[in-house]
């Protein structure tokens, strides 16, 4: 009878062993697809987003650009006799030439052309120059020699640091934003730093509406890529992300 | 226990089968299976009394229901998966299912009770309704509470991993174990509440938007 009751009693421990096992084993193997489908919905919406760009983009400069230029061809032509038509021609052609480089800018801001030619670091650099003296932070950006950005990663890289030098003037009060890119044998990382006023990356991503960080991430989770953010209360902010090396 | 008190508790099948007539024309036909099973075990326990009032055991009820309830319940969790991706996965189930219980009955006649092959399709439907609750928490944005298939095999784990430790018991005899005579009563109030489970998962079926098969979403009839 003991003999009974203990193989009993252990058969029907194994199966609810068994059961538990499986439940884990179950869960573990949901989730890892979950995040795998999460990151593919990610991932084809960044695709989206950045090809839905590509076109605005290209119709702002193609088509609304000459247009305008063709406008103010036209309204050069015109001979007028009288001082006040001619003033108002010219303040007029003045706010094309505006509305022109006003479309270049968010043409550039949308997708930077010469992304494919030139290369991350003119990119970045261009983009800062453009900047110039109209912020209050003084961008100082570096890529380290030999690093090597895959070509697939530039356009989230240059993202990520559009959005890095958008937070920064926006909410740190920083006067003073690094950025660098370095070659490591294990992944490129890319480091940011700033001398702002930081904040509780916790609370904010409880509590923040914004969508800076949050596209940071994103845009890291389809390069694969680690994201780390040092910050706290008046002690400025930090952030690495590390690319690997297969991305 | 006596055995009136446990046929009436396990009368509450009835409960689930006046909803299941009352919302009939709401629900989806991927549930009909399920129905079948209720019906199916309701006969079951009508029969069951009759046989062990007039030949004193009901072993053959049991076993012949034993082998319906797994073949009903293979095919219902077929028919929830909904992808020919698991066609062949439960055509084997049912054929080794089938086999064991032809093998079984075979070994120790129909007459006898054996815990072998009820245990076996319990803990093969406890990991059916795992793999179908944890799918439904990652791919469904459903309320699950409210959600009948998350409902109906919660039930199914609940009443087939305690199936699993009741036929350890009558295995073991109440006689010989005062834990396993326990548990061999507190089947009946464990039946009672799965019934309940079953008639709170047949009301929401079609009910709103939280049922995958809801017509809400789905006018397949």
């Amino acid at each position: 009878m003991t003999d009974k009751l203990f193989y009993t009693v252990s058969i029907t421990s194994i199966l609810i062993a068994i059961v538990i096992i499986f439940f884990v084993i179950s869960v573990i193997r949901y989730h890892k697809r979950y995040t795998q489908l999460q990151k593919e919905r990610i991932q084809a919406q960044i695709i989206i987003q950045e090809q839905e760009r590509k076109r605005i983009a290209n119709d702002l400069h193609d088509s609304l650009g000459p247009m305008l230029s063709t406008v103010k061809l036209f309204m050069s032509s015109i001979t007028v006799n009288d001082e006040t038509d001619q003033e108002s021609l010219n303040k007029a052609s003045g706010y094309i030439d505006d509305v022109i480089s006003n479309l270049r800018e968010i043409s550039y801001n949308l997708l930077p052309s010469s992304l494919d030619r030139n290369g991350l670091e003119i990119v970045i650099n261009e983009y800062i120059s453009r900047m110039g003296s109209s912020v209050p932070v003084s961008i100082n950006f570096a890529i380290v020699k030999g690093a090597m950005i895959p070509k697939k990663a530039e356009i989230h890289l240059f993202r990520i640091i559009q959005e890095i030098v958008h937070n920064t003037i926006k909410h740190s009060g920083a006067t003073i934003l690094k950025i660098s890119i370095a070659s490591h044998p294990d992944g490129l990382y890319l480091f940011s730093e700033d001398n702002g006023r930081g904040f509780d990356a916790e609370y904010t991503r409880e509590t923040s509406a914004g969508l800076g960080l949050k596209s940071i991430e994103n845009r890291c989770q389809v390069l694969d890529a680690d994201f780390k953010l040092i910050t706290a209360k008046n002690e400025g902010c930090k952030m690495i992300i590390k690319v690997p090396v297969n991305n | 226990m006596n055995h009136v008190i446990n046929f009436l508790l396990s009368q509450a099948i009835i409960i689930p089968i006046i909803v299941a007539l009352i919302r009939f024309k709401k629900i989806d036909k991927a549930y009909y299976p399920f129905l079948i099973l209720l019906l199916v075990g309701f006969l079951t326990e009508l029969a069951s009394f009759f046989c062990i009032n007039v030949y004193k055991t009901n072993a053959p009820v049991l076993k012949i229901y034993s082998l319906a309830e797994c073949c009903i319940i293979l095919y219902q969790v077929y028919l929830w998966k909904n992808s020919a991706k698991y066609n062949r996965t439960f055509v084997v189930l049912v054929i080794i299912c089938v086999v064991f219980w032809v093998a079984e009955t075979l070994l120790f006649t129909i007459n006898t009770f054996s815990p072998y092959f009820r245990v076996f399709y319990a803990f093969i439907i406890v990991l059916l309704s795992i793999n179908q609750i944890n799918s439904m928490m990652f791919y469904q944005s459903v309320t699950l509470v409210r959600n009948p298939v998350f409902i109906i095999s919660l039930a199914f784990i609940i009443f087939f991993l305690y199936q699993i430790v009741d036929e350890a018991s009558l295995f073991i005899g109440s006689d010989q174990s005062a834990v396993a005579n326990k548990i061999i009563m507190g089947f009946g109030y464990l039946n009672f509440f799965i019934n309940l489970m079953y008639a709170v998962g047949v009301y929401f079926m079609g009910n709103s938007k939280d049922d995958p098969y809801s017509h809400y979403f789905n006018r397949r009839r």
